[in-house]
């Protein structure tokens, strides 16, 4: 009974993130309008108003399409940061635990004093140095994201070296790669996988509270957060403007952090 | 080893982080592409100033040199000039530091506040309809970015229904407790989604554990044995977890204060670096990093105090 | 297995002859807590008398722990379902509400576990931990609570009594650790201990002493000792009649001295034939081949059946129950008069 209990929320999940990631990537047909095209006559319509099923900004430009083509930002940021992140620090993680010694030495060295700033505080330093914009935003994530993941790989590897189906592999000679890649991986992965559910869901509010301070995308594209806080002013009269972006991330978010708890629920049973 | 020991020996631990901190904060100003002088003196440049800059931060010096110039500095307060405010960079630290340790601190309260009830009803009504929809509704908060929550409350809380103010930090304690109650609130809903579910989740390792069994041969009352034998060992969980997720905390406020207008560090961050005032960059990462390890190491120290087990390892 | 003649026969008399204090008809209980309901304990009924040792003896999984955390209602509250009547003087323990079976709990009845350490709160001192069923309990004021902690430490056996008791359970050592659990079981002084393996997580020299220990304070308090165990050779140091339990039910009773010289069930047989032996020359253990039945669908009829050496046919349909055998000894075998007797 308790599988089963378990098995909605996840299905919920997966549901949610697929609507995502359709509604992203088929925008083009789902919407006739440009994202980008302003339209002075039509500024903060209502939705429903003139066609637009979820309104206009203060520029006029469709909300719908807006929010959905923000979504390929957004989605990019959920999957191509976090995967790189993953695969990176998972390696150095495997590779840390495995061999130990001086390596493991520096490599804790710099998790502990990663892990002494708050993770945004890191992230706008490094912008602060490159500059605002998109792809520098990437960078700051990969640069700093990575260190969580050989955390937690290196903590499961530390555990699973001693076991025995590594020293049997030892025994029959297999070498170091082999072993790392073909008997540990498969055993050490499972939390660096959950982990990145969530990690997700941070990256993309990371990148739409970026994108909120006007530090991630630059004008005209559009991404949740940055429509989020391009409709401070009009908070009081159009209340769709943040409301719509924001509900967009909340979907996408709960969707992923579903999906994550359904994993950890499966892999981990109480 | 006594329990002083393991609090000296915490310490030591940290020192190294510490100086990580200080290293990582230093090269701030040195990974700028092209000349840092430029950046940093931005409009004010001139040659003569350049010229200044460079002896003082020992550009031309080989790198230790130049570490070593800043931890001077740093020992005698000196964390560089902002081009933006034209003031030291220390200054401002310490004018706006109360701040965002106030929210920091009101957050954290508020969010103990919630959490630990809320865990603790989740937990002994396991499974059933209240657990799942505090568990449920906490997930939702999870998703939600903070800021988006904060102009949400705002939305509800101010302009609908003029409840509390939005911008502004107040004079006075009191004056505090009201003009932070927003920002923090947002913040401690946040972070009450993680605490909930770790704490819920020790709580049932309690639950669980044999020695409630006892208790419960022993014939004591519901409430005895709730408070005196969960509670006193849940508490240790909830230390660490606090301790865990302190950095999560203090991110938030960047976001938060840059939402709701507050005059905090986490604001200055913000502004310092659309005006590429990168002293003060990189005054506040250094601050921030510092504090964090602090406030871990004090949580450290408040769980030994707290577990007896702790000292006799 | 060796005192045979060590003990006294005036307590053997005293005991035969004292009243009951507990009496248990027909305990069952089921779990609900899988996708199919498990009957646990099946149809289970003693009685102890006062200043008695009453022994539950089974292998793993027969149901003797639940049988003695049904008594006092200590099963989880969810997913469980306790049959059948406790007799504790006049009153029904499973028909009590929860209020007033906790002030049966600790102060008349009281319960000692199998590993102290994970029995105890690893953040209260042991002070706190004994004075809280005084607290729970009786009106005593901290001063004579103080006091009636320092008699109990003494009582069983920790020496410098005050000292050890502003320290933690961690700062002891295993057998130390399970006096002090006993110290506060026996806290209010109750007329019945019921003792789920208390010395199965020891080591055997310390085994020895919690056992005497706990036989010294029947002597001295006159209560009663409900003691299960797997360990036969315990239960016959300790006890004057014993309960032998299978597969969720008691298949013997008996007197101990009688159950071991005169079994009068195949599993009690096996059982004791399972032992080993250091009088003979015989290399080889002799187990009873095969395992116990799933207790989710319960065989009717014998539940040892499918592995007893003398079934019968008519053994699986018959609707088991305790038969007499000798005096005082009961048997739930159809074939308890011919089954052969021990070579001793």
């Amino acid at each position: 009974m308790v599988r089963w209990r378990g098995r909605v929320p996840f299905a919920i999940g997966v549901t949610l993130v697929a609507l995502t990631i359709l509604g992203a990537l088929l925008a083009p047909w789902l919407t006739s309008y440009d994202p980008n095209s302003q339209d002075i006559l039509h500024t903060l319509a209502p939705p429903g108003s003139n066609g637009h099923l979820l309104g206009t900004d203060q520029f006029g430009r469709d909300v719908l399409s807006r929010v959905l083509y923000a979504g390929r930002i957004d989605l990019m940021i959920a999957f191509g940061a976090t995967a790189v992140c993953f695969v990176f620090g998972s390696m150095v993680g495997l590779v840390s635990g495995y061999f130990g010694g001086r390596v493991d030495a520096v490599l804790m060295r710099i998790v502990d004093v990663v892990f002494a700033f708050p993770f945004i505080v890191l992230v706008l330093t490094i912008i602060a140095i490159l500059g605002p914009g998109l792809r520098n935003m990437f960078f700051a994530i990969w640069l700093v994201s990575w260190v969580p993941y050989a955390r937690i790989v290196r903590g499961e590897v530390l555990v699973a070296k001693r076991r025995e189906y590594v020293l049997a592999a030892k025994a029959l000679g297999f070498r170091s790669p082999r072993i790392m890649l073909g008997h540990l991986l498969p055993n050490v992965i499972t939390p660096a996988i959950v982990f990145s559910m969530l990690d997700a869901v941070n990256n993309v509010g990371l990148g739409a509270a970026l994108g909120f301070l006007g530090l991630g995308v630059q004008d005209p594209t559009a991404e949740w957060g940055k429509m989020i806080s391009d409709a401070q002013n009009f908070m009081s009269t159009s209340w769709w403007l943040p409301t719509i972006p924001g509900i967009a991330i909340a979907i996408f978010g709960l969707g992923l952090s579903l999906v994550g708890d359904g994993l950890a629920d499966r892999f981990r049973p109480e | 080893m006594s329990r002083f020991g393991f609090v000296w020996g915490r310490t030591l631990q940290a020192i190294p982080v510490v100086l990580g901190v200080t290293i990582i904060s230093f090269f701030v100003l040195r990974l700028i592409p092209g000349d840092p002088t430029s950046v940093l003196l931005g409009t004010h440049w001139t040659p003569a100033r350049a010229a200044h800059l460079r002896a003082n931060l020992g550009l031309n010096k080989p790198i230790w040199e130049q570490y070593y110039l800043f931890m001077d500095h740093l020992f005698h307060g000196n964390l560089g000039s902002s081009i933006y405010y034209g003031r030291p960079v220390s200054s401002l630290i310490v004018e706006r530091l109360p701040v965002t340790l106030w929210l920091a601190a009101y957050s954290t309260v508020i969010a103990i506040a919630i959490s630990v009830p809320l865990a603790t009803i989740s937990a002994l009504r396991r499974d059933r309809v209240v657990d799942q929809s505090i568990r449920a509704t906490f997930l939702l908060a999870f998703a939600m970015p903070p800021f988006w929550v904060g102009l949400v409350l705002i939305i509800l809380l101010n302009l609908h229904f003029h409840l509390f103010p939005v911008a502004g930090y107040g004079s006075g304690f009191l004056d505090h407790l009201y003009k932070l109650f927003l920002p923090s609130l947002t913040i401690a809903l946040g972070f009450a989604a993680i605490l909930i579910r770790t704490l819920r989740n020790g709580i049932l390792g309690i639950l669980n554990a044999d020695f409630i069994d006892t208790a419960r041969a022993k014939g004591l009352s519901r409430r005895r044995l709730l408070v005196r034998h969960v509670l006193r060992n849940a508490m240790l969980s909830a230390v660490t977890v606090l301790g865990v997720n302190l950095s999560y905390l203090i991110g938030s406020t960047v976001v938060i204060e840059n939402v709701f207008a507050l005059p905090g560090l986490g604001q200055m961050l913000a502004s310092s670096i659309f005006t590429r005032d990168l002293s003060v960059v990189q005054g506040i990462t250094l601050v921030f990093g510092t504090f964090v390890v602090v406030i871990t190491l004090l949580t450290d120290i408040a769980y030994a105090v707290l577990d007896p087990r702790v000292a006799y390892d | 297995m060796s005192q045979a003649n060590e003990r006294p026969i005036t307590i053997q008399e005293h005991v035969s002859s004292a009243e009951e204090i507990l009496r248990v008809n027909d305990l069952g209980v089921q779990f609900n807590t899988g996708p199919r309901p498990v009957r646990a304990v099946e149809g289970v009924s003693f009685s102890v008398r006062r200043g008695e040792i009453f022994g539950i003896v089974g292998e793993s999984g027969c149901g003797k722990s639940a049988t003695l955390r049904a008594l006092i209602g200590l099963l989880p509250e969810r997913g469980v379902q306790t049959t059948g009547q406790v007799w504790f003087g006049n009153r029904n323990l499973l028909d009590l509400g929860e209020r007033p079976m906790r002030q049966v709990r600790g102060a008349e009845i009281s319960m000692v576990f199998q590993d102290p350490m994970t029995y105890l709160n690893p953040v209260l001192r042991i002070r706190e931990q004994i004075e809280e069923t005084l607290k729970q309990h009786t009106s005593l004021g901290r001063a004579k609570r103080r006091a009636r902690a320092v008699e109990l430490m003494q009582l069983v056996g920790i020496a410098v009594p005050e000292r050890r008791l502003r320290e933690y359970p961690h700062q002891f050592s295993g057998g130390m650790r399970q006096r002090v659990l006993l110290a506060i079981a026996l806290a209010c002084s109750p007329t019945v201990l019921l003792a789920d393996e208390p010395t199965t997580a020891l080591d055997v020299t310390i085994q020895d002493q919690i056992l005497k220990l706990l036989k010294r304070l029947r002597d001295e308090l006159g209560m009663s000792i409900v003691l299960v165990s797997h360990d036969l050779g315990v239960i016959a140091q300790m006890c004057e009649r014993v309960a032998v339990m299978y597969a969720g039910q008691i298949v013997e009773t008996a007197p101990v001295r009688q159950l071991i010289r005169n079994p009068r069930h195949p599993y009690t047989i096996g059982l004791l034939n399972s032992l080993p032996r250091t009088d003979t020359n015989s290399r080889y253990l002799d187990p009873i081949p095969g395992a116990p039945p799933s207790l989710i669908d319960p065989p009717t009829g014998c539940r040892f059946a499918d592995r007893c050496p003398f079934v019968l046919e008519e053994c699986r349909t018959w609707q088991t129950s305790l038969l007499e055998a000798e005096n005082q000894q009961f048997s739930r075998c159809l074939r308890h008069e011919s089954l052969p007797r021990r070579h001793d």
